[in-house]
């Protein structure tokens, strides 16, 4: 069957694959081997497989032999699958001389880190090109005009490079000529690329020049003159990093040469001061620009007149002075009679800043950014008072990432809610992420009112008010994460899940509620839920006491209660029985879970973690196949399962039953599993047949922050 | 107004011509040949099939028109299926690559893309005897080929 899929088919599913996938492809046969090749080869980097392991040293203490052989392995590779990488990067000479050889010529996107592994590859090996001729050709002198400006010679081929003379003598060591050479000549093989970076000092090493523009010698003239050459012959080229001097060359031509290039990274702006702004010639081509560095809010001002077309920025930091202030030409017009400015940054929608008191020093200062749909800042919020300044100074925003990754105990408290800086309108949000590891007051509610588009919220501990807000404004949630204190919330949590029905994934600690709301009309909207997390407490179970006569009862293999202890003990589990086998029918209803986690995670209790007492008090589902686990088979693709901290009766044969029925993947909170007398596996072993890594320590399934204190 | 289809095996389909032309190949046809009722022969899809695709075409019939997407990143994520279209694709393997092969041929792109993440799904993970297992494909490689393949093969692995 497989066979008839056409190859074009093949190599789409191939997209959908990682790397080791590919590889697995690959043996299956003679088809496949052939398709799955572009697949598993599309990309060189050491630090990925399948190169990290073809390029890794084994130890420190390499011998010259065990260098040699992997030298002579990565170069048999790239000369065997070369027509199939697009992508590349290199970080040492072996590498770069290995793709010269195999001379790559399909190249979308080429990365020249910094060279720092010199060790492992002996310089005579590197650039022995056989059919290098390398000829001189005489530098050609022009004037400088305000903008940078060159005369145009033809780069014939790449051998046609600067002569020596215009290297910075004091560069003399033949393996930097060489590599200059070296990244020149891979460059100009690969006419198609599309982005081009050049990082960690690597323009260095590549360009030593004695000097670059715009300084006014003849002989940087030349140089530009070379890079303006080389650029010319990548005409797909859309993105480059590239550093000083020669990052000032191209940005100050990006209006003019360089249209084609539509992002673009400068990696010093406090060069700046040099006057390269007043130089640069405006640009509608570019759409993307990351400023490394600090820059001054008056150059910040200049950047968004010369780009008026961009849509992405990065900052790093941005300094105001107290003195400046922008302003546009609306209030200058009376006076002055100027013609009038559109406004600045008009169209960028995306802004990155490394701060958040940049971003909000930025408003103060008059710059605004009409069009921004989207603020990502490293540095995060503190209190909710620089949340209200950035929603009242851009209310255009719709997405918000303010998660603070490395936080201790701060609290989002009340005192820290200025009611008069809070906005007054409803907001155009759709993704708010705060930090997980704070706490919230009673002002989130307030917060969340004014918010009625947002489909994904991400908070720390909230007080179960803000759940009756949600329920009641926030209909359009998807995605919802949050923590409770233990034991609170129960009620605001059902209303939750009876309102809003779009919900896919509601994760978090402490999530509770009680058997009785849960299957008395239980009326839950939100029928496409993927992922919960959710403990369903308060579920009448059998007393210790009564399970060990249970027990005592079954060894004798009796089912009925000879004494009054035994029938009450009987009595008492198939009441609870049937109390869980009705859960476990209103959990079935949600039958798209991909991840149920039914374990309490380890609740928040005022941000310290609660004893292990609290967790473990058995009223919680038995999960065992007698209590009517069985009717979760209805939920077909569940691939996470979590019972951590529950005191359930789960035994071996429950297990196994899970294994068979959903496609599981990872189960957690498997410390106290029951072992069947009459059953022949181990958990270890199920688990082991079907694949599914079994994690023992609780699952903190948060992929996105690390594990934090206090927590 | 319906435009009519007509399967491999010679039966009719009637379908609205916005459902119908979800199908790029359809959609350009009915462009070439103007308005007409004349049925259109599709003789690589079996009417099995075809119902089949009809009912995605029918459920997706609002869809906006899908944009080629400007992504750094070609290798795409493959786990998000829509839910109903995850549904729609559970049938048997041998449906799977039909329906597969139809909205290749039909030039459907949202549902020849659904189809192959569900594919890649499948792969993912597995050994590459799993893989022959799951697809039910001859190893045709001689011992030598394996061997050399192996051999690469351990480079991905992730130590």
């Amino acid at each position: 069957m497989m066979n008839r899929i056409p190859l074009e088919v093949l190599l789409q599913i191939a997209t959908h694959l990682d790397t080791q996938s590919c590889f697995a492809c690959r043996n299956v046969c003679r088809y496949w081997a052939e398709a799955f090749i572009p697949s598993c080869w599309h990309t060189v980097d050491h630090l990925r497989s399948p190169w990290k392991q073809v390029l890794k040293s084994v130890s420190l203490t390499d011998t010259p032999e065990e260098q040699e052989m992997r030298t002579i392995r990565a170069r048999s590779l790239l000369k065997r699958y070369g027509s199939y990488i697009r992508e590349i990067t290199i970080r040492d000479d072996g590498l770069l001389d290995a793709a010269i050889k195999a001379r790559l010529s399909r190249l979308d996107s080429l990365t020249i880190c910094g060279i720092v592994n010199q060790k492992v590859y002996s310089q005579e090996y590197a650039f022995r090109v056989a059919d290098q001729q390398t000829t001189t050709s005489e530098p050609t002198a022009t004037t400088i005009t305000t903008t940078i400006t060159f005369a145009k010679t033809d780069l014939e081929s790449w051998s046609e490079l600067p002569s020596m003379t215009l290297f910075d003598t004091a560069f003399p060591k033949q393996c930097l000529m060489s590599r200059t050479q070296g990244c020149w000549q891979l460059i100009m093989h690969n006419p198609g690329l599309r982005r081009l970076e050049f990082k960690n000092q690597a323009s260095y090493t590549i360009f030593p020049f004695q000097s670059f523009p715009p300084s006014s010698t003849i002989l940087s003239i030349a140089s530009g003159d070379f890079l303006d050459r080389v650029l010319a012959r990548l005409p797909y080229l859309s993105h480059l990093a590239i550093e000083q001097p020669a990052a000032d060359f191209v940005f100050a031509n990006l209006g003019s040469r360089y249209r084609n290039i539509t992002s673009f990274v400068y990696p010093n702006t406090e060069d700046f001061g040099n006057g390269i702004l007043s130089k640069t010639v405006n640009s509608t081509a570019l759409r993307r620009l990351k400023l490394q560095r600090r820059i001054d809010a008056e150059n910040l001002v200049e950047i968004g007149r010369i780009f008026p077309e961009l849509r992405e920025l990065y900052l790093s930091v941005v300094q105001v002075s107290h003195h400046f202030q922008y302003s546009s030409d609306d209030s200058n017009n009376s006076a002055g009679g100027q013609s009038k400015e559109p406004p600045l940054f008009s169209k960028l929608e995306y802004l990155f800043a490394s701060t958040i008191f940049d971003i909000a020093s930025l408003s103060r200062s008059g710059i605004r950014l009409p069009a921004v749909k989207r603020i990502d800042p490293t540095i995060k919020f503190r209190t909710l008072a620089y949340l209200w300044i950035i929603l009242r100074a851009y209310p255009t925003l719709e997405y918000l990432d303010a998660m603070e990754t490395f936080s201790s105990d701060r609290r989002y408290g009340d005192a820290l809610d200025p009611a008069c800086l809070k906005p007054t309108t409803s907001l155009r949000l759709r993704t708010l992420i705060l930090s997980h590891g704070t706490a919230f007051g009673t002002g989130v509610g307030g917060m969340l009112e004014l918010m009625p588009l947002l489909s994904h919220l991400e908070l720390g501990l909230i007080p179960p008010s803000a759940l009756e807000v949600m329920a009641k404004s926030c209909r359009n949630l998807e995605h919802l994460r949050f923590n409770l204190e233990q034991g609170k919330g129960c009620k605001e949590l059902n209303t939750l899940f009876e309102a809003c029905s779009k919900l896919k994934v509601c994760r978090g600690r402490g999530h509770e509620i009680l058997g009785d709301d849960f299957i008395k009309n239980h009326n839950w909207a939100c029928l496409e839920l993927r992922e919960l997390d959710l403990k369903i407490v308060r579920i009448p179970r059998m007393s210790e006491a009564q399970e060990a006569i249970w027990e005592t009862m079954q060894q004798d293999h009796r089912w009925k209660g000879n004494t009054d202890e035994e029938r009450a003990a009987v009595m008492q589990r198939d009441c609870s029985h049937l109390f869980q086998r009705s859960v476990y029918r209103n959990l079935a209803k949600h039958v798209h879970l991909r991840h149920l986690n039914l374990g309490g995670l380890d609740s928040v209790q005022s941000g310290t973690t609660t004893t292990d007492a609290d967790h473990t008090a058995p009223d919680c589902l038995e999960l065992t196949l007698e209590s009517g686990l069985s009717e979760l088979a209805r939920i077909p693709f569940l691939e996470t399962f979590g019972v951590g901290g529950l005191n359930h009766r789960m035994g071996t044969r429950d297990l196994q039953w899970m294994c068979e029925y959903w496609p599981l993947k990872k189960v957690s909170g498997l410390e106290h599993l029951r072992a069947d007398p009459d059953n022949r596996f181990e958990a270890k072993d199920i688990l082991d047949r079907v694949k599914i890594s079994m994690m023992i320590s609780e699952m903190t399934d948060n992929n996105r922050s690390p594990s934090r204190k206090g927590f | 107004m319906p435009v009519i289809l007509v399967s491999s095996d010679n039966q009719d389909f009637k379908v609205d011509k916005e459902v119908a032309e979800r199908s790029i190949l359809i959609k350009n046809m009915l462009e070439d040949v103007g308005e007409s009722d004349s049925p259109i022969p599709l003789p690589n899809v079996t009417a099995a099939v075809l119902t089949k695709v009809i009912e995605y075409c029918e459920h997706h019939r609002n869809d906006p028109v899908q944009v080629p997407e400007e992504t750094d990143d070609p290798r795409k994520r493959s786990n998000d299926i829509e839910e109903w279209d995850m549904k729609f694709m559970q049938v048997d393997q041998e449906m799977l690559f039909e329906i597969i092969l139809a909205a290749n041929y039909l030039d459907i792109k949202p549902l020849l893309d659904v189809g192959c993440k569900t594919v890649a799904n499948i792969i993912k993970g597995k050994t590459p005897e799993e893989i022959r297992k799951a697809f039910n494909i001859v190893n045709d490689f001689t011992p030598e080929e394996e061997a050399q393949i192996k051999k690469e093969n351990e480079w991905a692995e992730d130590r």
